[in-house]
């Protein structure tokens, strides 16, 4: 073993904005896609590789991720396949904190966690937003997430009549 | 929201049952596409045909473009199954039928004069169908209708009758099976042939037979013993001549065996167990029998392998002299335990089993001392990593006392506690006091929230109880006519 090679190096990421981060190997290797791309480069090539560049996530949504990870990076992660139907679990505190934030930030780290392939942070994610959604009238969905109505009113009475059982209930 | 890719919008949608993406469905004509043409969330969403209530006379396709999984409570009337059927009959999967019995209150089918259809031939709609399961209920009056025309299965491959009253042979006779599961069926429905065990052998990798009135050695002798993974069968009311059915059961070796609802033949079972050096997987379940005190010796004796090992109420007394070791005992589960007089057992157990990882604990007779046998667990499993306190039947609400002496608790091997409980919300309250500790905690409800699992949910569907698919899946859907 080489004893003057940190056991956790630091790796370098730069937003789309071209901030640059700096975290732990351990860390970033729980997003799928840098571990692929590190495992290109081959284990002795991480300390000289240089900074990796992630186009799709800006700076604000990076730091969000950067501090998850490092926060879980001991934690043993699902693979997506685990996750893939999983719908309901314990969600550790510390997570809810996280996750509490506004929509944009919260749609952009869906976003980034898909990117990057993070499956539990996605995970998380996309429960959060799904917990949102519950018990709500489509309208009130709509207001929400700012998605616009782009039914005809000839096409909602057709999906309306369609999906009258749900009502009926 | 709009921009996010159709996979991401998936995982959202999978928290919804059929019922609320009905209305999901409304808010934007994306969200309608994705939800109608998305296989995976119609595959894990049953669509209920409800046919006691009259409900929208709309009979197009519901929520989703293909329907795999229908769960149909009464037997609905021949227009509605027809229309129906002409445009989901090739792509249902998994049909479950319900309160089949209510036929005769709803007016469905007491005549087939006046009210079209025989059963038969409602069920024929159904030929191309994986999984079938009535699942409560039986098919009254069958006796109106004695020319059971064969069915041609295509592809039947799970078949579960639970009080099921037609002639099984005659009407599942040409299916080729992988998993047959019969619940209380009457004497009426069980006249087997051997041609229908030996066709049945070819394929069928499952076979349980519970409370059934039925002789089971003349089936396990024509049945290729090779091809079986799993046998469960019931023997309360076994008409069997036991010495033949254990001599039927010396040709079959298993590497798991699950016993059941025994309930006279503990040294059968013995026997049974002698025969099996190589299971690693031994369950005795919802067994009202004392176990001989030779019991647990004896299985420590015969199976050297066993790796999982789950034990009833009375599992006997350990004889002092006895020398066991379960060593290769990973995973230990106790149906119940009942303080204080079981806890010295499950202790010597659990010494003489020292690498057991998950234990588990369904039912816990008096709660109130149960921080002493906690205490006790966690003094004399060290290398334990997981512990469940609870099941679906019977729920263990942990008071305060124990999440402190969790807390307290140095033991860093433990990673994971799962507790059954009615009330979730307070459980994962007292839970939020261990957010310090490197531990999982899961609290669960009798519907299983949490730990629906692929297989539970899919690739073991008819053998898994009907809450676990259902509880959470099931949008409700009425029709009328």
């Amino acid at each position: 073993m080489d004893i003057d090679r940190p056991s956790d190096p630091q790796v370098s990421v730069v937003s789309s904005d071209g901030t640059m981060f700096h975290t732990t190997l351990k860390s970033i290797l729980l997003s799928g896609t840098i571990k692929d791309m590190i495992e290109h480069i081959g284990e002795g090539g991480v300390e000289n590789m240089g900074a990796i560049p992630l186009q799709n996530v800006d700076s604000k949504t990076l730091e969000i991720v950067i501090k998850w990870i490092e926060h879980h990076k001991d934690n043993i992660q699902p693979t997506s396949e685990e996750i893939k139907d999983k719908t309901a679990d314990f969600i550790d505190p510390w997570d809810e904190n996280f996750l509490e934030m506004d929509l944009d930030k919260l749609y952009n780290l869906i976003t980034a966690a898909n990117y990057l392939n993070i499956p539990q942070l996605l995970w998380l994610s996309t429960r959060k937003i799904a917990m949102l959604i519950k018990n709500r009238t489509p309208q009130e969905i709509r207001s929400l997430f700012n998605i616009e109505d782009d039914w005809t009113p000839q096409e909602i009475e057709a999906v309306q009549k369609e999906n009258q059982w749900c009502e009926e209930k | 929201m709009e921009n996010l890719p159709e996979p991401v919008l998936i995982d959202i949608f999978k928290y919804f049952n059929a019922y609320e993406l009905g209305n999901l469905m409304k808010v934007c004509q994306r969200w309608s596409q994705i939800i109608r043409s998305s296989n995976h969330l119609s595959r894990h969403s049953a669509i209920l045909l409800d046919t006691k209530t009259n409900g929208s006379s709309n009979l197009s396709t519901p929520i989703f473009n293909k329907i795999f999984n229908l769960h149909i409570s009464g037997l609905p009337d021949d227009i509605i199954l027809q229309e129906f059927m002409s445009v989901h009959g090739q792509t249902l999967e998994h049909v479950t039928f319900e309160k089949v019995k209510n036929i005769n209150e709803i007016k469905l089918f007491p005549s087939e004069e006046i009210f079209g259809m025989k059963f038969i031939d409602k069920l024929k709609m159904f030929e191309n169908v994986e999984s079938l399961t009535f699942a409560n209920g039986s098919v009254q009056n069958y006796d109106r209708d004695d020319n059971w025309e064969k069915i041609e299965w295509k592809n039947l491959k799970y078949l579960k009758l639970k009080e099921f009253l037609c002639p099984v042979q005659q009407i599942f006779g040409s299916a080729k099976l992988k998993k047959l599961k019969l619940v209380a069926l009457k004497p009426s429905s069980l006249g087997f042939t051997n041609d229908f065990w030996v066709q049945q052998s070819q394929t069928l990798d499952e076979l349980r037979i519970l409370k059934c009135q039925i002789a089971f050695a003349s089936i396990l002798k024509v049945i290729n013993a090779e091809n079986l993974q799993i046998l469960q069968l019931s023997l309360k009311i076994v008409t069997d001549n036991i010495a033949d059915l254990m001599e039927a059961l010396k040709n079959y070796k298993f590497d798991k065996i699950t016993i059941k609802g025994l309930c006279k033949y503990s040294q059968s079972i013995q026997a049974v167990i002698s025969n099996n050096p190589e299971v690693r997987k031994l369950k005795v379940i919802n067994s009202s029998f004392d176990f001989k005190d030779e019991f647990i010796p004896h299985v420590n004796k015969s199976l050297q392998n066993l790796y999982y090992l789950k034990l009833p109420l009375n599992y006997g007394i350990i004889p002092s002299e006895s020398r066991i070791n379960f060593v290769n005992i990973k995973h230990l589960e106790f149906e119940a335990i009942k303080y204080p007089i079981h806890v010295n057992r499950l202790i010597y157990i659990l010494q003489k089993s020292p690498n057991v990882k998950i234990l588990r604990i369904g039912w816990i007779g008096n709660h109130a001392v149960s921080n002493d046998l906690f205490i006790k667990i966690l003094k004399n499993a060290e290398n334990i990593e997981e512990i469940q306190f609870g099941s679906k039947y019977d729920s263990f609400e942990m008071n305060e006392e124990i999440i402190e002496i969790i807390k307290e608790n140095s033991n860093e091997n433990l990673k994971k506690l799962t507790i059954f409980t009615n009330n979730v919300e307070e459980m994962r309250k007292k839970f939020r006091k261990l957010h310090d500790k490197n531990l999982k905690c899961v609290a669960l409800d009798k519907n299983y929230e949490a730990i629906v699992t692929d297989e539970d949910r899919f690739g073991k569907f008819l053998m898994s109880d009907e809450n676990k698919i259902l509880g959470r899946f099931i949008g409700t859907c009425t029709w009328k006519r």
